[in-house]
């Protein structure tokens, strides 16, 4: 490592690494609670990292091949995978003579290669996964289920590194309060929703984390300006995204808008600002387009996003633009007259809302319903608390103090817009060839840095007398929420 | 100083909280026979044998679960059987006066049942006037329910439960022994008390972050 980045490092503060390292352990400690492959399409993220642990090679996604390793499938079989998912009324392995019998199945050595099928996974990229085969091979055990106790781990350190990144971005917007930094970022340690797939080995992990990496080199560069190095970084960590999840081309259309206000905003290093826009734009695209050239000459995975856009996007021919419009409006909003339901209740509470709260498995628990109606309650209160804070903020700056802020906001704005766009793209073409809802909370999780603003701007929202003692609340109130869910979870599937 | 009021306070309400949702008392779950509910698949008539072969029957049940749906609106009665393949009896019980509502119907075991009993014969017979449909998967002829000899649509499930109504608290160590099962070799009985105290140490390296942090 350089001097100079471990002078970086170094800069952190202590109490960043402590939420990291919170979150980490937290992390962790659900990946032990979940069962395997409880975590939503866990099945399908280990038999890609496992098809490419074990050949080299993201899976061709051959037709009609299986999705699953022999290894894989017995495991599920022999866990009653199949019995227990989306059933919370069904146990899993609960007697020593079953588990010894999943031991003893496992233990003929079924073969850990799989063909390489189509799964809901492999249209996406590699990028995750070849981390996740880091772990499988590190393992000095070559049972699956201690090799997926080690990948899960993989996962608890992304959310750990996402964690910090949150904190980072809190810096960045709130530098004068500095204890909000610590209230944000272990909001988001504790967030159930976003510890439940830190649990898992789910490719969502890397998302998440080249998300928050994203949101906080995109709030450094507005704060203080785009260098070149800043440039590199912010290539690289979108260059992650985009190679961890196609969700993350979502966010494309917002961070070059990002790069061309910072660019060519009026100013000195005008020069300077257009190399770093141009460096970033080049670390983005060269690995990027080298791995579509490997999908499309090596590898052979039917495209070069090895069919991920065209399943994302067109799937469904039969589904007009003006669905899909409608569909991407009530995921935000009522539903306007003369356009029908195009989903169930009122999407922001029912789907965003309550599934921030918690919605688990593979979405076949929750809490009890008045859960969601406290929780409801004490959101309100958070929003109003942060709205005053921002307020009085807004108050003491007066707008041209706001001068970054403002063109971020924008950007923030057009990111959000982004997935929330791509997300409803797809869920219109999903519901229509399904009749299932394809929204889920996490999708929002690639935002989990807003979480901790929002709640760090509601204690700093509460005044310097009061907002260290209500931002200890929020984060109790947190501990609490992620505390509760654990319980529920130990009785869905051990109780 | 505020900062340490809120935390002590706040602390407290979750830690009753906690222990006011481990003393809730319901008749917990031993197992179940690994059979999704997905259907109605064996009808039943009065006075006439489900059997159910390969059935899974839970070591610690007391009563076992399963779910009906009555032809009639006179009141239920079931008796069920539980034998393993020698023919010894595992596990018996009735019931009776059910109100004829469907669903969820209990009928407690005569003896709880001591280890599990991987593959037994579970005979369910109607003991009331109308018959009744039972519950379960849709299978092969070959894996289906018997009645009267011939095969049924399907597969029928059982949960069972364990004996009397009990707090979280007085499950703990059937808890930490589940909990320990189908996991990394590694995990056993030992795994969820460790994990309990790693999150108490969690909850008091936040208390104490969120306190040093407050001065800044």
């Amino acid at each position: 490592m350089s001097g100079r980045r471990r002078a970086a490092l170094g800069r952190i503060p202590r109490a960043g690494y402590a939420c990291a390292l919170i979150a980490l352990v937290n992390a962790a400690v659900w990946s032990v609670v979940v069962p395997p492959f409880q975590v939503p399409d866990e099945i399908s993220h280990f038999g890609y990292a496992q098809y490419l642990a074990q050949t080299g090679r993201p899976p061709p996604q051959r037709a009609n091949a299986p999705q699953y390793s022999d290894q894989e499938q017995l495991a599920l079989t022999r866990l009653h995978f199949f019995t227990v998912v989306g059933r919370a009324d069904q146990r899993g392995i609960w007697s020593a003579a079953d588990d010894r019998g999943l031991r003893a199945a496992l233990a003929t050595h079924p073969s850990p290669r799989g063909a390489g099928g189509a799964s809901s996974a492999t249209n996406q990229p590699p990028l995750y996964y070849a981390l996740a085969a880091i772990p499988y091979w590190l393992s000095p055990s070559h049972d699956l289920l201690d090799r997926l106790a080690l990948m899960r781990l993989l996962s608890a350190l992304l959310a750990g590194a996402t964690v910090l990144c949150v904190y980072l971005f809190l810096r960045e917007l709130l530098p004068g309060t500095p204890w909000t930094w610590t209230v944000g970022a272990l909001a988001a340690a504790f967030q159930p929703t976003f510890m439940f797939i830190a649990a898992g080995v789910h490719g969502d992990n890397l998302l998440f984390l080249a998300s928050a990496a994203t949101l906080l080199l995109l709030a450094r560069a507005f704060r203080r300006g785009l260098t070149v190095r800043r440039g590199g970084a912010l290539g690289a960590a979108v260059a992650v995204g985009v190679l961890g999840k196609l969700t993350f081309l979502a966010f494309l259309p917002g961070v070059g808008l990002a790069l061309a206000l910072l660019a060519l905003a009026p100013g000195r290093d005008r020069g300077m600002r257009l190399r770093a826009a141009a460096l970033a734009s080049a670390i983005v695209a060269v690995p990027v387009g080298l791995y579509a050239l490997l999908n499309v000459t090596v590898w052979h995975r039917g495209g070069a996003t090895a069919g991920g856009v065209t399943g994302a996007t067109v799937a469904s021919g039969a589904v007009g633009l003006r669905e899909r419009l409608v569909h991407i409006w009530q995921e935000l909003l009522p539903r306007l007259p003369g356009t029908h339901d195009a989903l169930p209740g009122y999407a922001p509470w029912t789907i965003w809302f309550h599934g921030f709260i918690g919605h688990f498995g593979w979405l076949d628990y929750a809490f009890p319903p008045w859960v969601y109606d406290l929780a409801g309650a004490i959101f309100l209160l958070v929003v109003v608390l942060a709205g005053a804070g921002l307020a009085s903020a807004v108050r003491a700056r007066g707008w041209a103090g706001l001068a970054w802020r403002r063109p971020f906001a924008l950007v923030l704005a057009a990111l959000a817009a982004g997935l929330v766009f791509a997300i409803g793209w797809q869920g219109a073409a999903y519901r229509h060839d399904t009749g299932y809802v394809f929204e889920q909370a996490r999708y929002l999780l690639p935002f989990l840095a807003l979480y901790g603003l929002l709640v760090a701007l509601a204690a700093r929202g509460a005044g310097r007398r009061w907002g260290p003692a209500v931002g200890a609340a929020l984060v109790v109130l947190a501990m609490a929420h992620g505390l509760f869910a654990e319980l529920l979870t130990i009785s869905r599937y051990y109780g | 100083m505020r900062v340490r009021i809120v935390l002590a306070v706040a602390l407290a309400l979750v830690g009753g909280g906690v222990a006011l949702a481990l003393s809730q008392r319901a008749q917990r779950l031993a197992g179940t026979s690994f059979v999704l509910q997905r259907a109605f698949v064996a009808a039943v008539p009065a006075g006439g044998i489900a059997c159910q072969p390969a059935t899974w029957l839970a070591g610690g049940s007391a009563a076992a679960q399963l779910v009906v749906s009555p032809y009639g609106r006179r009141p239920l009665a079931l008796s069920v059987s539980f034998r393993d393949r020698d023919g010894a009896l595992a596990a018996s019980g009735r019931v009776r006066g059910v109100p004829a509502r469907g669903g969820a119907v209990t009928v407690p075991f005569a003896v709880a049942v001591h280890g599990d009993h991987p593959s037994t014969t579970a005979c369910v017979r109607d003991d009331g006037a109308d018959g009744l449909a039972l519950s379960g998967d849709v299978a092969s002829p070959g894996a289906a329910a018997r009645v009267g000899g011939s095969a049924t649509g399907g597969v029928v499930g059982f949960r069972y439960l364990r004996a009397g109504r009990e707090s979280w608290w007085s499950l703990l160590p059937a808890l930490a022994r589940r909990f320990g099962l189908g996991k990394a070799s590694a995990f056993g009985t030992w795994t969820l008390p460790v994990l309990a105290l790693v999150v108490a140490g969690l909850w008091v390296a936040t208390a104490r972050l969120l306190v040093r942090e407050a001065r800044r």
